[in-house]
């Protein structure tokens, strides 16, 4: 990485922080300041509303013997889960089919991008519609199947499945476009190499664009994994968190601490806490992608 | 074997079709049932295209409920992020890309740590900080926080970075400051990334809930998706008037996105690789 | 540019004209959608009035509302005069000093309390101190859907039927179509039984359940509860009551559910919204003795109010008898005001003024909201976790109610340590 040259270094001590000032003042303001605050306030007790009292260490005590945290914590693992591995391999195999660019193929992808474009809240109340236990378009699809007609909503076995539903559904879209992008970095000629080999599709796609779009493979299990684990828009709009605390997750949890019970000490806490989830699994799936990331 | 070919293709090209219908069918209930009537939202089997259709829900969403106002105020917001974002990413990402300073690589490092640290973690003190701010129920309020973007830095430096150096070099050479480098060449020669990254931000801000739904309180600065959260209860259980609020906060990002999908593709592809 | 200037010009004069004339405006929050005539009707009066005052209403749904309010409170932007459910949420913001004490208001103005029925009046009264003063109240009773009765052959309700009664109907009336989906409920609340102010809370008093005891603690792990949920369990589990729902949709007005307990705020709604069946209202009906339930509406001011002055001028206002006139006229709720609640009774069509009467006769065994500290969380907890799962099957009644009452006095004994001082 080359340097401007030709100015003094003072001139450009000058210049860099002229141009980074602004990001400085805004990090600052935006996380770090949160950040050590939220430390601070993870020890107290606090209303917003009467002077904080500092406790100590209650909070994490408090939220290891808190059933609805675990419960919370229980939930936010089992949607990740439904929705993570659904993800990716579904993005993978519909970047696959749409990697090409004749005009229907275009068509289409505009269809399967839309989603990310669109506000969470307007697409919850539509699937809140489309679940609706008595006139939702669902249940009228399991009847015209024979099926047997399902409270989606409002049946705590169901519910979180259902709201993982329109997770899986909004979170394709970004990803198909990173494997997209990456389907097209891969030169044709690995592909006409592997052709004159007489290797069959299925070879390559299993020797050749697996192991190639592993790196991104990587790149989107972690995001997804992150983003999932914080899912908070659909849970607000579809359920409030019910039936019961069906589909009480984390977020949601630090949310109707800090701004329905006046708790924001221990929402913070409780926060702390997702912050750790968040970089254990991290650090995990890092420590894992040795196993099976091919880089070239 | 090319017949076979073509079959797996044909069967491929299906279940695609297939699933695009998925993806779709929401937006399908979405518009249609912004038409129909209370009475027609609720008929089982439901209908798919309505039989009397009405501009009523319209009516009510705009004249009775505000959203005029709503889409001029998130339009604020997403604008404002937009202007800020693209100013302060640009100029920050230079600075990384080509000037020096002492422990350059270790600002930056400390920058992109943002990256690590969802905003829900600390939405709690974020929310303090900006009641001792005195800026809640403010839509700078909003904006302020969500000015400072790890990935917009980094996606600028990647990218002044590609560019040839010795350009500006050149025009160091013909007496030109930096300042002047800057904004004559290579925001010039930056149009496309900051159309990607603009195009990003403005969806990013148009659709953002949680923050705006904790700072804004007052009715008359709520954004959209806020206004829609706050359509739903118990007397609100207009599914007709919900659906034309979300078709309003719904359409203008999808044509900003039709319009502009290679821009915005661009701009996520490559954020996503590095 | 010009056009800014322009705007710049228009809100100085504007501004320079309040301040010349003296008017203050206030921000009035409110939840009740569904009154939102009677409220408009009252500020344009009370305007009219007061010309100095101007008031700004604003509405936040039920559903967001608390959340709100704290989010406003803790940002130190409040509204000014907002209406506060003084059975449910009072003492959560009387402890953190969130809301004015008018007491000193009301003995500076010489307010007569004595035009307000003694029990709605003590849900607004904390240690002998006043917050609100009672705006309206409301009674519980059982709505019935006359056509449903007819079509099934069986008598309308009426004040002699006991809780048995209902449990018979309610077999009676629910229908299912030939795969087994029920097409109509026999009974429901909003939507299930597990409703705490409609269908728990009141049969509990019926049976001689003291909720809150002196001590300031929960009380339902006793027989007597148990008994009260197991039966509400029982008509949930046979299926003449739908299984709680997460999400409140009304059963009654769309003609799915033959009888549905609800409170008195209901009836104006009904009123004007049911068109395609005929229907009636009977007294609660009586799980042991005669007994309903009451809460009450209170206008508060917030305790950092710039306007506090202005504000109790509305307050007051509001709790007066011209208020409460309007308020009887538009049917939404039964105002306080000694006198008006007939007004209220005829403000309805006459085919439904008997039903009106006997939310008003219900005064006369109902019982106050049962109050204690931290309700605002433990409240949560009792609907959406344990009534919920106990009413859907899924928890043992004895065990739950069990661990209800550990739990909620576990949050009440921490509230008031956190609050001691």
């Amino acid at each position: 990485m080359r340097i401007l040259g030709g100015i003094s270094r003072k001139k450009h001590a000058m210049y860099f922080l002229l141009f980074t000032v602004a990001s400085f003042v805004f990090s600052s303001l935006a996380y770090y300041i949160p950040f050590g605050y939220g430390i601070r306030l993870s020890l107290t007790s606090y209303d917003a509303i009467s002077k904080p009292i500092f406790i100590g260490f209650d909070n994490f005590k408090e939220l290891f013997q808190d059933p609805v945290f675990w419960v919370s914590t229980k939930n936010s693992f089992i949607y990740a889960l439904y929705v993570v591995p659904t993800i990716v391999i579904l993005s993978f195999l519909i970047a696959t089919g749409l990697n090409k660019e004749t005009r229907l193929i275009m068509f289409l992808r505009v269809l399967y991008f839309l989603p990310m474009v669109t506000s969470s809240i307007a697409v919850s109340l539509v699937w809140k519609w489309i679940f609706h236990r008595d006139y939702g378009i669902l249940n009228r699809i399991m009847e015209f199947f024979h099926l047997p007609r399902q409270d989606w909503l409002g049946d705590p076995k169901l519910a979180l499945l259902s709201v993982a539903i329109v997770g899986i559904w909004g979170g394709l879209s970004y990803n198909i476009i990173l494997f997209l992008a990456g389907l097209q970095n891969i030169p044709k000629t690995y592909y006409e190499a592997a052709m004159i080999d007489g290797a069959t599709k299925k070879d390559m796609l299993f020797y050749i664009t697996v192991p190639l779009m592993s790196p991104i493979t990587f790149f989107v299990l972690v995001t997804t994994t992150i983003w999932s684990v914080q899912v908070f828009d659909t849970v607000f709009i579809m359920t409030s968190g019910g039936p019961g605390y069906a589909t009480y997750t984390l977020v949601y949890y630090i949310y109707r601490n800090g701004f329905f019970w006046f708790r924001m000490g221990y929402g913070m806490a409780i926060a702390w806490v997702l912050y750790g989830f968040l970089l254990i699994l991290t650090i995990i799936q890092f420590a894992l992608q040795r196993k099976w990331v091919y880089y070239e | 074997m090319s017949r076979k070919r073509s079959v797996s293709d044909i069967v491929v090209l299906i279940l695609l079709i297939f699933g695009a219908f998925i993806m779709f069918m929401p937006y399908w209930f979405m518009v249609i049932l912004s038409f129909e009537t209370p009475e027609e939202t609720a008929s089982v089997p439901p209908h798919l295209i309505p039989h009397n259709p009405t501009m009523e829900n319209y009516r009510k969403v705009f004249i009775d409920m505000n959203f005029g106002l709503y889409s001029l105020n998130t339009a604020f917001v997403a604008g404002a992020l937009v202007v800020a974002q693209v100013l302060f990413c640009s100029m920050a990402g230079y600075a990384f890309a080509r000037l020096a300073f002492p422990f350059r690589r270790i600002i930056f490092l400390i920058f992109l740590s943002v990256m690590m640290l969802p905003t829900v973690v600390i939405i709690i003190p974020r929310y303090l900080l900006l009641k001792n701010l005195h800026l809640i129920n403010t839509l700078s309020g909003v904006i302020l926080l969500e000015i400072f973007s790890a990935f917009g830095i980094f996606l600028y430096r990647q990218h002044f970075l590609s560019l040839p150096i010795e350009l500006e070099e050149a025009a160091v050479v013909d007496g030109a400051s930096v300042w002047q480098i800057f904004w004559k060449i290579v925001m010039p020669l930056s149009k496309n990334i900051t159309m990607s990254f603009g195009l990003l931000v403005f969806i990013y801000g148009w659709n953002l809930f949680l923050w705006p739904l904790i700072v804004l309180t007052s009715p008359e600065k709520r954004t959209l998706p806020i206004a829609l959260a706050m359509l739903q209860g118990r007397y609100f259980g207009d599914w007709g008037a919900m659906m034309a609020g979300a078709v309003v906060a719904a359409v203008p990002p999808i044509i900003l996105f039709i319009l502009a999908q290679k821009s915005f593709i661009r701009g996520i592809a490559f954020g996503g690789f590095k | 540019m010009a056009r800014f200037r322009f705007f710049l010009i228009v809100s100085l004069v504007v501004a320079v004209f309040s301040l010349s004339f003296g008017v203050t405006t206030i921000r009035y929050g409110v939840w009740m959608v569904e009154q939102m005539d009677g409220i408009k009707a009252q500020i344009a009066a009370f305007e009219k009035e007061h010309p100095d005052i101007k008031v700004k209403l604003e509405v936040v749904p039920w559903e967001n509302y608390w959340t709100k309010l704290q989010t406003m409170l803790a940002g130190g932007n409040c509204w000014d005069v907002f209406a506060m459910d003084t059975g449910f949420y009072m003492e959560d913001y009387v402890i953190r000093g969130a809301v004015l004490d008018l007491t000193p208001y009301i003995e500076r103005d010489h307010i007569d309390l004595s035009v307000y029925p003694k029990m709605v009046l003590a849900i607004h009264r904390f240690n002998g101190r006043y917050y609100s003063l009672p705006r309206d109240y409301d009674t519980i009773a059982l709505y019935y859907n006359k056509d449903a009765f007819d079509k099934a052959g069986l008598k309308y309700p009426d004040e002699s039927w006991t809780w048995t009664d209902v449990i018979y109907a309610a077999e009676k009336l629910t229908i299912r179509d030939k795969k087994g989906n029920v097409v109509q409920w026999g009974i429901v609340s909003d939507p299930g039984l597990e409703a705490v102010q409609q269908v728990v809370f009141p049969m509990m008093y019926s049976n001689g359940v003291e909720i809150i005891g002196k001590d300031g603690h929960m009380n339902i792990d006793v027989p007597q509860a148990v008994a009260v949920l197991r039966s509400i369990r029982d008509i949930t589990k046979h299926g003449y009551a739908p299984k709680p729902l997460p999400n409140i949709q009304d059963y009654f007005i769309s003609g799915k559910a033959a009888m549905m307990l609800e409170g008195s705020w209901m009836l104006g709604y009904y009123d004007k919204n049911i068109k395609s069946f005929k229907w009636g209202v009977a007294p609660f009906p009586p799980f042991g003795v005669r007994a309903t339930i009451s809460d009450s509406l209170g206008n508060v001011i917030w305790a950092k109010s710039k306007h506090k002055e202005a504000a109790w001028t509305f307050v007051k206002w509001l709790a007066g008898k011209e208020a409460a006139e309007i308020l009887a006229k538009t049917g939404a709720v039964i105002p306080a005001y000694k006198g008006t609640a007939d007004m209220w009774v005829k403000g309805f069509p006459k085919e439904h003024q008997k039903d009106a009467e006997v939310f008003i006769k219900s005064v006369a065994f109902t019982n106050p909201w049962p109050r204690a500290l931290g309700e605002s969380k433990w409240f949560d907890r009792l609907t959406s976790y344990y009534l919920f799962e106990i009413v859907s099957g899924r928890l043992d009644v004895e065990k739950g109610l069990k661990m209800a009452t550990e739990e909620i006095n576990r949050i009440i004994d921490q509230t008031k340590k956190r609050y001691s001082k």
